[in-house]
């Protein structure tokens, strides 16, 4: 074994491997399922001593009888007590699948990973051999199996472990596959460890979830096979009791007695459901495990905030936010926005800035109507132009969608649907804003193509989205989304994901099609040069509140709110060559840890008792400058220079 | 004062299968060299072939010629293990997520390079716990950091992880592959800070790449910009940034928005000025694989391979025009007017 | 495209040696004599030695085995060792009705399965829970048991549908139809199931991919989203698990022929077992391999079809 010999990281590695189990035993319908299983097979395997009944004994006094205090399930048409024959018939079953699984783990595990972690020729080979291993029609092997074998459900049920062994190694390969490719490992690999040490400690880890989920799900489709083969009477002969037999037994006689049915289905439902289940709890759980920091989810004590500033929308601006608060659905609901508000006039850009989590992409989808399915608006009000639009439901939405409101999103590839052409992705578009359809929409499409000035829109309008590059699919997005002349269209992050020089043709691009139709950009960014290159105005946003508004040409020079400097000052540009960069200490707290006062109070260098003791109204400095600061005027006055 | 290279990579190429039986080759003859304590920066844009570079240092890129060589001593480019001193050439990628195993404590995960290491060097395996929570205390986490888990961290913190992880074994040189890509601004400053401390307490040389201009010239000494797999311009951070002599390298930093309305403005025109009808680019051959973007093109670019030709005390651009272009009009209004915010500061 | 299917044809070939040497291997394998378990105890000599011959005993397993493989070639699976007829003759006249039962599954449990697992998904709330539980039921259910179940309740007590016997399409598709019915019904209930959970799974995963999102955000109808888009995308893994339910049904013809006394291949597989007839359950095997193949090329077709990055290339 390939383990450390320091003490110390070994019990950590350990509480890992418990962890599973656990976590699957605390959930409730893990347990259940664990508890059922753990009876069956204990009530099974100590069927000698714990049945009522020698499950061959006939009892012909007591012929079909239904359920009785005697015979607790009743009996068959030969008298013979149901319980203890579900008792016995279920160690041949339960012994049958475990022989499967046993094998298809031995067999399908090791050639799994190495295929998976070694590629190469192994891998080739392993995939072919399993390719034509799972086009084997299973059943004729079994049949064959046991008309050699003389009906030993041993040979089949290996037989069946190992021509199921494919599709579990296929699932461990690519597992390993997955691994592979996780810089952990390349950063394993980079120490020095040997591969049998990165394959035990870095890839087999990440595939148990995998495994045993494909394990007990083989497990459940095993014991269908092995009662299914028993009720032919092709396993064990036939006064010997199993469950498919006993299916047989009754079906012999369901015209004088439905009941004898009802003992072994439903013995064989739930024990292939439990183990079917036991599959999906695993899934569940792992993929809970490793996901999210276990946040801590006592409630939190937000002070009303008070709605300081312009509780009104103003009327006369094309997009106004008033008071906007947002939370998650549930019995303990997390606020994620809080009270946030702003105002877009028409045909300006207004940059919505902040870091990662501070709710701007929340702000954009609440502005168009497509909240997270499990979130909604709590309070405040949406105006667009003139009319409060943040109660509608989606099909009145959809009337502004596209012709009013459109949008684009930051990754370019994922917004176009891959299945498509591109010109019938944006003829769909022209089709839902128009209403025109066929040659003419397509027309339109090509049109709308060459104004996002994509060289040979004929061409490009053939390909698939996977055909083009990155830059291209974002103005095919831009071209979808002005396809219905907006007033208002919400770019989050248009450029994130693209190079600069690429960014910097896609901002142009926005700058003069903006300017063409007089249409006003919502530019959510977390880039100050971005701002700088098109907004004219500026939200700045943290921990799910507008903490400055401003107009761009303003933020730059005299920031009025400590967080908007600090951001500032952290950027590599605005540090001088050989000087350490002015970083903001502490990190953003997330939804669940806002605190009572100031959000930003313990990071603020400005930050006085005050900041702390309730929420901080929005203060009005001049006309269009807003500030959710105490201490503005010092921070303008310039005293309180770093 | 001519230190010898820590680091010494000589006409690197490397090919990756591409589609249908060609090969497309990543990195095209490339040249570079890290001197002890110094940090090269390599800037361009993606697909340029700069984590590929960093992956043919490591020792996991199907390099197909050239060498590479650390201290004096040519690496075996295409096998890790064969290596000797493994350990002296760390790396910190981009992703703080796929970076770090998530059923590892963060104590397994720093202890386990150094672990190797004492293992293969058959020496005693006494104070690896105090090593790991001294790294994790300089890295500036918790001290119960070394009994959780990854997913219980943030991106910063999984990154100051990584770090960790990189520095236990005292590496002579970091390879940092986006290191801070992934980070918000203000994380990126923390991340930065620290890496840069901790340079300047251990003196390790860092090959630092990043697609973004500002941080190569916060964080460089010499700076290299790539462009389709080949060098384009080499030189101080100071004069490839001040004084861009290639035409990729000016689009370059004409393209990066600064954070100043007027100034953009102004950065906005020049890339203007730079612009040119879209050319499909030409397979790369003979010829300059950016003449098909750039407006100074003559015929000769089409047909002949530049070849890097030196400038200045350091510099060298591969350029058939250099010496010809007109001065870049970037920078009109001096560095130190940026804005008062950065005025203001200190 | 046309390599995909290429390959398909390619890998039938080692498919059929493989299923035919190992039975054939196994066979040798085995301790005892085949035809004293074939006649069971009371076997006379005579007889014992008349089967030897008959099943070509008296030669080594791979010259038998050559003998085997050259009859394939020419459309000769040799003859049953019970009724002494060609196999080729009496599968022949079983194949329609597996096949029948089998393409009526697959499409049964890609159409209700799609619309069940879309619907859970799209409509959420308490209609998805109900779905879910009875695909955890379908699931968990043995085929042969809702088999017998059906028979009770549709054929004996209210006698909607004949309890047996099958009816060729040729004769009368009325009735042809409603033979296969509660056959159907018992070999569906799992695919439909399965394809359910795959339906639900992928559009859940659909519907919160940036392209739906907009979509919707500029303005294209909530109907042609779901039909056209989601329903494409999410089709993409559906069709995938419909080959591998496919071949589950066809196995599944195995234990639900028998109660319905469909004269198909798969109760004559069972007959064959019961009475060790080899070459019947070769020929089976041979048979069952071939509709596998054809199922995974169309499989494999619709998947190039509803792919573009495969139809591309
Ligand atoms: N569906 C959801 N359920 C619960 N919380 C959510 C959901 N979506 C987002 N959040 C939380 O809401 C907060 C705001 O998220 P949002 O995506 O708006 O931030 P952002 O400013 O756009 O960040 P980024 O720069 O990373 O895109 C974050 O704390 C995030 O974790
Ligand atoms: S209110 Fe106080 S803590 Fe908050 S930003 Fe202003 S000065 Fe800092
Ligand atoms: S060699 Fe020619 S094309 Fe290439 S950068 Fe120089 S001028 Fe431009
Ligand atoms: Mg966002």
């Amino acid at each position: 074994m390939t383990t450390l010999p320091e003490p110390a990281p070994r019990p950590a590695a350990n509480a890992a491997n418990t962890g599973l189990v656990r976590s699957v035993l605390r959930s409730p319908r893990g347990a259940i399922v664990v508890a059922f299983l753990v009876v069956l097979i204990l009530a099974c395997a100590l069927a000698p001593l714990i049945a009522p009944y020698d499950p061959l004994a006939q009892h012909l006094s007591a012929v079909r009888s239904g359920p009785s205090g005697g015979y607790w399930l009743g009996t068959d048409s030969l008298g013979r007590d149901l319980l203890s024959r579900l008792l016995h018939g279920g160690r041949s079953s339960l012994l049958g699948v475990l022989e499967a699984v046993v094998t298809l783990l031995i067999v399908a595990l090791p050639t799994g990973l190495l295929a998976g972690y070694l590629g190469g020729t192994f891998d080739r080979i392993a995939m072919r051999v399993a390719e034509v291993v799972m086009s084997v029609p299973v059943v004729i092997i079994l049949l064959a199996v046991l008309s050699i074998f003389n009906h030993s459900m041993t040979s089949a049920m290996i037989a069946f472990g190992v021509l199921g062994s494919s599709g579990l190694m296929r699932v461990i390969r690519g597992a390993a596959l997955t691994a592979r490719e996780e810089l952990y490992v390349t950063a394993a690999e980079l120490m020095g460890l040997s591969r049998l040490q990165v394959v035990v400690r870095h890839v087999l880890p990440r595939c148990r979830g995998a495994i045993i989920i494909q394990a007990s799900l083989f497990a459940a489709v095993t014991l269908g096979v092995q009662t299914g083969l028993t009720f032919l009477s092709l396993g064990p002969p036939p006064p010997a009791a199993t469950w498919g037999g006993m299916v047989a037994d009754a079906a012999s006689v369901f015209n004088q007695d439905a009941w004898m049915l009802v003992p072994p289905g439903a013995t064989i439902a739930l024990t292939v459901l439990a183990f079917g289940l036991l599959g999906d709890v695993v899934r569940d759980v792992s993929a809970e495990k490793y996901a999210a920091a276990p946040a801590s989810r006592r409630k939190r004590r937000t002070g009303t905030p008070e709605t300081a500033g312009r509780p009104e929308p103003a009327t006369d601006m094309l997009l106004s936010v008033r008071d906007l608060s947002v939370a998650t659905d549930g019995e303990r609901p997390l606020t994620l926005l809080d009270a946030v508000g702003f105002d877009i006039a028409a045909g300006e850009t207004v940059g919505l800035v902040g870091e990662s989590g501070s709710g701007k992409t929340m702000t954009a989808r609440a502005v168009i109507g497509l909240l997270p399915g499990n979130c909604q608006i709590t309070s405040g009000r949406v105006v667009f132009d003139g009319s409060p639009v943040q109660d509608l439901d989606q099909r009145a939405f959809r009337k502004l969608r596209g012709r009013r409101i459109a949008m684009i999103s930051q990754e370019p590839m994922a917004a176009l649907d891959p299945s498509f052409r591109i010109g019938s992705l944006v003829a769909e578009v022209v089709r839902a804003v128009d209403g025109i359809k066929g040659k003419a929409a397509h027309a339109r499409a090509i049109e709308l193509l060459r104004m996002v000035e994509i060289p040979d829109p004929e061409a490009v309008a053939r390909r698939f989205p996977h055909q083009i590059s990155g830059g291209m699919a974002q103005r095919v997005a831009i071209a979808m989304a002005i396809a219905g002349r907006p007033e208002l269209l919400i770019a989050d992050e248009p450029t994130t994901a693209l190079d600069v020089t690429v960014q910097a043709e896609i901002l142009d691009l926005l700058r003069s099609l903006q300017q063409q139709n007089n249409m006003a950009i919502l530019l959510v960014t977390h880039d100050w040069g971005v701002v700088a290159d098109v907004c004219t105005k500026v939200v700045v946003m943290y921990a799910g509140q507008v903490v400055e508004t401003a107009p761009a040409g303003a933020v730059f020079d005299r920031p009025a709110h400590p967080y908007t400097r600090a951001l500032l000052l952290s950027s590599p540009e605005n540090t001088h060559i050989g000087e350490r960069i002015q970083a903001i200490p502490g990190s953003v707290p997330t939804p669940q840890r806002w605190p009572a006062g100031c959000r930003f109070a313990s990071r603020c260098d400005l930050a006085q008792p005050g900041c702390t003791e309730g929420a901080i109204p929005v203060k009005d400095i001049s006309e269009g400058r807003l500030s959710r600061c105490l201490r503005v005027d010092t921070l303008l006055g310039g005293e309180a220079r770093r | 004062m001519k230190t010898d290279p820590l680091l010494q990579v000589e006409r690197l190429c490397v090919d990756y299968p591409g589609r249908r039986r060609q090969r497309f080759r990543a990195v095209d003859s490339v040249d570079l060299t890290v001197a002890p304590g110094e940090t090269l920066g390599v800037v361009g844009e993606s697909g340029s072939g700069k984590s590929t570079i960093a992956k043919a240092i490591l020792g996991i890129a199907p390099v197909t010629a050239g060498t590479v060589r650390f201290e004096g001593s040519e690496l075996d480019p295409r096998r890790v293990r064969r290596r000797k001193p493994i350990t002296d050439i760390q790396v910190v990628f981009q992703d703080p997520v796929s970076s770090l195993d998530p059923t590892k404590t963060v104590g397994y995960t720093v202890a386990e390079p150094l672990v190797a290491r004492l293992r293969r060097e058959r020496g005693g395996t006494g104070d690896v716990r105090r090593q790991v929570a001294e790294m994790l205390d300089r890295v500036g986490l918790p001290e119960n950091a070394a009994s959780r888990y990854p997913a219980q961290f943030s991106g910063g913190q999984r990154q100051r992880i990584a770090i960790a992880r990189a520095f236990i074994v005292r590496p002579r040189l970091v390879v940092c592959d986006e290191a801070v890509s992934a980070l918000d601004l203000s994380v990126q400053a923390q991340i930065l800070n620290l890496l840069t401390d901790v340079q300047r307490e251990l003196g390790v040389s860092y090959l630092f790449i990043s697609h973004d201009l500002s941080v190569i010239e916060h964080v460089s000494d010499r700076v290299l910009v790539l462009y389709r797999g080949r060098v384009m311009e080499t030189g101080s951070a100071a004069s490839v940034v001040q004084s861009p002599q290639h035409p990729y390298t000016r689009v370059l930093l004409a393209a990066a928005p600064v954070h100043d309305p007027l100034r953009q403005r102004q950065r906005r025109e020049l890339r203007a000025s730079y612009r040119i009808e879209p050319r499909g680019a030409a397979p790369l051959g003979d010829s300059c694989p950016f003449a098909h973007r750039c407006r100074f093109a003559v015929d000769r670019c089409f047909q002949e391979r530049p070849v890097l030709r030196p400038t200045g005390v350091d510099g060298a651009v591969a350029c058939h025009r250099y010496g010809e272009l007109p001065p870049d009009a970037e920078d009109d209004i001096p560095r130190e007017s940026r804005s008062t915010t950065t005025e203001g500061s200190k | 495209m046309l390599k995909l299917l290429a390959h398909r044809v390619a890998l039938s070939i080692p498919l059929v040696l493989l299923v035919s040497v190992v039975v054939f291997a196994l066979e040798s394998l085995v301790p005892g004599d085949p035809a004293r378990t074939i006649l069971g105890e009371n076997a006379t000599p005579e007889g014992i030695a008349a089967l030897h011959q008959q099943m070509g005993l008296d030669q080594p397993w791979l010259e038998r085995y050559w003998h085997w493989l050259s009859g394939l070639f020419h459309g000769d699976l040799g003859a049953s060792l019970f009724t002494g007829d060609a196999v080729t003759s009496e599968l022949n006249a079983r194949l329609g009705v597996t096949v029948s039962l089998v393409l009526c599954c697959v499409l049964v449990s890609a159409v209700a399965g799609t619309a069940l697992g879309m619907f859970s998904a799209i409509r959420g709330g308490p209609a998805a829970r109900v779905v879910d539980v009875l695909s955890l039921t379908g699931l968990a259910l043995p085929n042969f048991w809702v088999a017998i179940v059906l028979v009770a309740l549709f054929a004996v007590k209210i006698r909607l549908f004949p309890a047996t016997g099958y009816v060729p399409l040729a004769e009368s598709p009325g009735h042809w139809l409603r033979s296969l019915v509660l056959p159907v019904i018992a070999l569906s209930l799992f695919g439909v199931t399965a394809v359910a959970k795959q339906a639900r799974d992928a559009t859940l995963e659909v519907q919160d991919t940036d392209y739906i999102r907009v979509l919707r955000g500029n303005g294209v109808a909530e109907s042609r989203i779901v039909l056209k888009h989601m329903l494409r995308n999410a089709a993409i893994p559906v069709v995938t698990v419909l080959g591998v339910v496919a071949v589950s049904m066809l196995s599944g013809t195995v234990f639900v022929e028998g109660v319905f006394v469909l004269p198909g291949l798969g109760s004559l597989a069972t007959q064959a077992t019961t009475d060790h007839d080899l070459p019947v359950i070769l020929g089976i095997g041979v048979y069952f391999t071939v509709v596998v193949i054809i199922l995974n090329l169309l499989v494999d077709l619709a998947y190039g079809m509803l792919n573009p990055k495969v139809r591309a290339s």
